[in-house]
């Protein structure tokens, strides 16, 4: 007897421990939005990270001019910076294997953020290419790489809460 | 010395107590029967009835009741049982003292000289004759007791029992020490014989027996006359 | 615990338990359902809301459009915010109203929420990028975050109501469970106590006590099982007081018989003593025994009869106020006892009781230790206001540890050699049973033997003193 009441008493907190709508913890649903751009971007680096930003030009040289310029006033003051070396010219040749990026100096002095922000720029102008994209300068050349830009992943559910996955597409 | 009219079925008894009452220097005149009894009552003339309450026929209340419906014979029952009842009902049908048998002959002779010595005077008392309470007029000399005048018929128990208070007016006096006055008992006696006297004395003389007057009853202590 | 609690307290349990599990598990169900639409609801009209300015057209995205889109998703207690690379470009509240974990988790590409309280109201917080696609598999945050803050008042009023709700159903089931029980258990324990009172009433003497069976269940087997026992209780019982008062019966019987011949017998003993003297040698010795065994004879039929008569419970008290000093002294004086007996008899002690009974118990009680003591034989009279008391000691050897629970016992021999002692061997008997004829409402005479420290027995009878009856017939 006494056994029973101690369980419908456990079962009664239980359950008015989950009562009414308390703060949660934070939940992860779905994928964020994505889509297209009309404009090629070049990406800079803000927080350590890659971030993109719109220049109003066609070619891929030219837009790798721009990316070697860096970051506009405004967007200096937005937070982008660069990891090119200032004076740095990066062109686009095609060879056999795919897209060819010549730097005017020895791709192993840039960082590597540097190389993403190369990389990663040819990759959305288009040029990009299943075997990877190669750097090279000054007769040095690199292994090809991809653009490495961190993929959203999913996370571990949370086991107490039930999330909704299908809210968004 | 007195004339016993002894009334018992049993012929064994009847020989054995008039044996007895015989050498105690008593006229015994022995009688089987209740019926038998009465009828030659007039003819014996007898001092005192000794009765036995179980006879066949008219039972021993019935043969005391019409003794002392004729007159003022004092008669004395003989219980064969101890019985409280019997002894109530002998009490309220008239008898002034009882006996339990087997009794010795000697308890009986004292109890039949102390109801003998009711019916006399009292020689010891200087007595001043004739009182008056209330209605009531005692004389203790003549043994006459009159209310309005008229003379009224007590028998001797119950003219003792009204003598002893009335000498001791607004006096209360026990039951037990009425016994040892009236009934001669020498020690512990039945209070319950003054109790049944009482009953009698007061269906006489009280204008309503139900609040008396003359003999008041006196809760936890005994019986007193008047105050009037 | 008892029956009726025990099954109480089993159907609360039973009805709690089925009560708060189907309630608690409909309600759990209901608010997850609840909030799940809710959230799904607010991350849809995010997503949906921030779709509309794709294509972008150029990073940051007009300011224009964003406020839109800000304005679009503000609605009904709703609040949005729109950063571009952690600064803020479109707001309805406040940046800093976003807790930083929530921030950090916008990070990992997904849409995440949140439920926090802003004061008292509880809130949804729903946040995420938006991304921009470059190949299949390969997509970067735009630098825009969006949260949208949703009201959940109206949501936690409605889990509330449901709260009520599993909180009335359970209370009224409860309720009702309480009221099925107490019928169960008025079911169950009416023959039950239907029982007990039977036995009760077997216990006390009733033994006509039964019980009424109905049905065929196993309480009713019991009923019947009482019944058949009772009956035979009270067939046997009936059976052995019949023999029992038939015993009683011929021993009066006998008693009253041996009267009459006793009655002719007694009359004669004064002859028979008063003539020994004259008759010669065995003759007046024979006259003489047979004298004295009439006396004895006659003393054992009337103690005979006064047992009977308090067995067959006709024996009844003659109530006199009586001074007791003058009882008792009467009673010794009557019996020659005066100069053998040191009394102790203050004045003025009355008591209501029955004096020649109490003469009984005296002269009985004086007897003995006369009979069977060593003098002085002491009688003293002590009295309270309840009580009084009267204590007859000898200074003889005192009564044996196995006779004193014996002593009171019609017939008791102390000394099993001495075939007859001079009394009727009731006296005691007798004395003791006037003692407990005595009661005034619940106190009873008592008569109580025993030895005193210095040697020597002593019988004490307690009587009960005072009465406020009013005297029958006075």
């Amino acid at each position: 007897m006494k056994r029973i009441i101690s369980i419908t008493g456990v079962f009664c907190l239980v359950l008015l421990a989950s009562c009414g709508v308390r703060p949660s913890g934070v939940i992860a649903g779905g994928e964020a939005p994505q889509g297209d751009i009309t404009l090629p971007i070049v990406f800079f680096v803000s927080n350590e990270q890659l971030a993109p930003a719109t220049r109003n030009v066609k070619a891929v040289d030219a837009l790798l001019d721009r990316l070697a310029a860096g970051p506009t006033a405004q967007e200096r003051r937005e937070g982008l910076t660069t990891e090119l070396p200032a004076g740095i010219t990066v062109r686009a040749e095609m060879d056999s294997t795919g897209p060819v990026i010549v730097t005017s100096v020895d791709p192993q002095t840039l960082s590597s953020t540097a190389l993403d922000q190369i990389v990663c720029t040819v990759a959305f102008a288009g040029g990009g290419a299943d075997g990877g994209i190669t750097v090279t300068g000054q007769g040095i050349t690199l292994q090809p790489r991809q653009c490495g830009y961190p993929q959203p992943v999913s996370p571990p559910r949370p086991a107490a809460e039930l999330t909704a996955d299908r809210g968004a597409p | 010395m007195a004339r016993v009219l002894l009334i018992e079925d049993d012929e064994a008894v009847r020989d054995g107590l008039s044996l007895a009452l015989g050498r105690q220097g008593h006229s015994v005149q022995a009688c089987e029967s209740g019926e038998k009894a009465l009828a030659e009552l007039d003819a014996l003339r007898p001092d005192v009835v000794v009765l036995d309450l179980m006879l066949p026929g008219m039972d021993g209340f019935e043969v005391c009741r019409r003794i002392r419906a004729d007159g003022d014979l004092p008669i004395i029952m003989l219980t064969a049982r101890n019985d409280d009842m019997d002894v109530v009902a002998g009490l309220e049908a008239g008898a002034d003292d009882y006996v339990v048998k087997p009794a010795q002959p000697r308890v009986l002779e004292a109890r039949i000289r102390a109801v003998l010595r009711r019916v006399v005077s009292e020689p010891k008392q200087p007595e001043q004759g004739v009182e008056v309470h209330g209605d009531l007029t005692i004389d203790r000399v003549g043994l006459v007791v009159s209310k309005h005048g008229s003379p009224i018929a007590l028998a001797p128990t119950e003219l003792r029992l009204l003598l002893e208070l009335s000498r001791v007016p607004r006096r209360v006096l026990s039951r037990q020490q009425l016994l040892e006055a009236v009934w001669e008992h020498d020690y512990l006696g039945d209070s319950r014989l003054v109790d049944a006297c009482v009953q009698r004395l007061r269906a006489k003389i009280e204008d309503d027996p139900a609040t008396p007057v003359y003999v008041q009853t006196v809760r936890g202590f005994g019986y007193r006359f008047g105050p009037l | 615990m008892g029956l009726r609690t025990r099954l109480l307290l089993a159907f609360a349990v039973l009805a709690l338990v089925t009560t708060t599990i189907t309630a608690g598990v409909l309600y759990w169900r209901a608010r997850t359902a609840i909030l799940q639409a809710t959230q799904d609801a607010a991350a849809t009209a995010l997503t949906d809301r921030m779709k509309t300015l794709l294509p972008l057209s150029s990073l940051p995205p007009r300011s224009r459009q964003m406020e839109d889109l800000v304005e679009a998703l503000t609605e009904r207690g709703s609040a949005a915010l729109v950063l571009f690379r952690g600064q803020q470009v479109a707001f309805g509240m406040h940046p800093d109203s976003v807790p930083d974990t929530l921030r950090t988790a916008v990070q990992s590409g997904r849409v995440v929420w949140q439920r926090v309280e802003w004061g008292d109201t509880p809130m949804l917080l729903v946040g995420t990028q938006l991304r921009l696609k470059a190949q299949p598999g390969l997509s970067v945050p735009s630098g825009l975050e969006v949260y949208l803050a949703r009201n959940l008042s109206a949501e936690r009023r409605s889990i509330n109501e449901l709260t009520w709700w599993a909180v009335a159903v359970g209370g009224v089931s409860l309720g009702l469970a309480a009221v099925l029980a107490w019928l169960a258990a008025a079911g169950v324990l009416r023959p039950v106590r239907e029982l007990r009172q039977a036995a009760r009433r077997l216990g006390e003497g009733d033994l006509s006590a039964r019980v009424a069976v109905r049905g065929s269940d196993e309480l009713a087997e019991v009923g019947r099982t009482f019944n058949s026992t009772a009956r035979v209780l009270e067939h046997q019982v009936n059976e052995l007081r019949r023999m029992e008062a038939d015993a009683r019966r011929f021993v009066a019987d006998v008693s009253h018989e041996l009267r009459t011949p006793l009655a002719a017998m007694t009359a004669v003993t004064d002859v028979l003593d008063e003539e020994a003297g004259r008759l010669p040698g065995d003759a007046g010795r024979a006259a003489r025994l047979v004298s004295g065994e009439t006396a004895n004879l006659t003393q054992l039929v009337n103690d005979l009869i006064e047992v009977t008569r308090f067995d067959s419970g006709s024996a009844a008290l003659a109530l006199d106020d009586v001074d007791l000093a003058a009882v008792i002294r009467a009673s010794l004086r009557s019996r020659g006892w005066v100069d053998e007996v040191e009394a102790d008899l203050p004045e003025g002690i009355t008591a209501r009781v029955d004096p020649r009974r109490v003469d009984v118990i005296v002269a009985n009680l004086v007897g003995n230790a006369l009979r069977h003591g060593e003098p002085p034989v002491t009688v003293r009279l002590r009295a309270d206001e309840a009580w009084v008391t009267v204590e007859v000691a000898d200074n003889g050897p005192g009564l044996a540890e196995d006779v004193l629970p014996h002593v009171f016992d019609r017939f008791y021999k102390a000394d099993t050699a001495r075939t007859r002692s001079q009394g009727s061997g009731l006296g005691l008997a007798i004395a003791w049973e006037n003692a407990r004829l005595h009661r005034q409402g619940r106190r009873t005479g008592t008569l109580v033997a025993d030895n005193r420290p210095e040697g020597g027995a002593v019988f004490t009878l307690t009587l009960p003193r005072s009465s406020d009856e009013p005297r029958e017939g006075a």
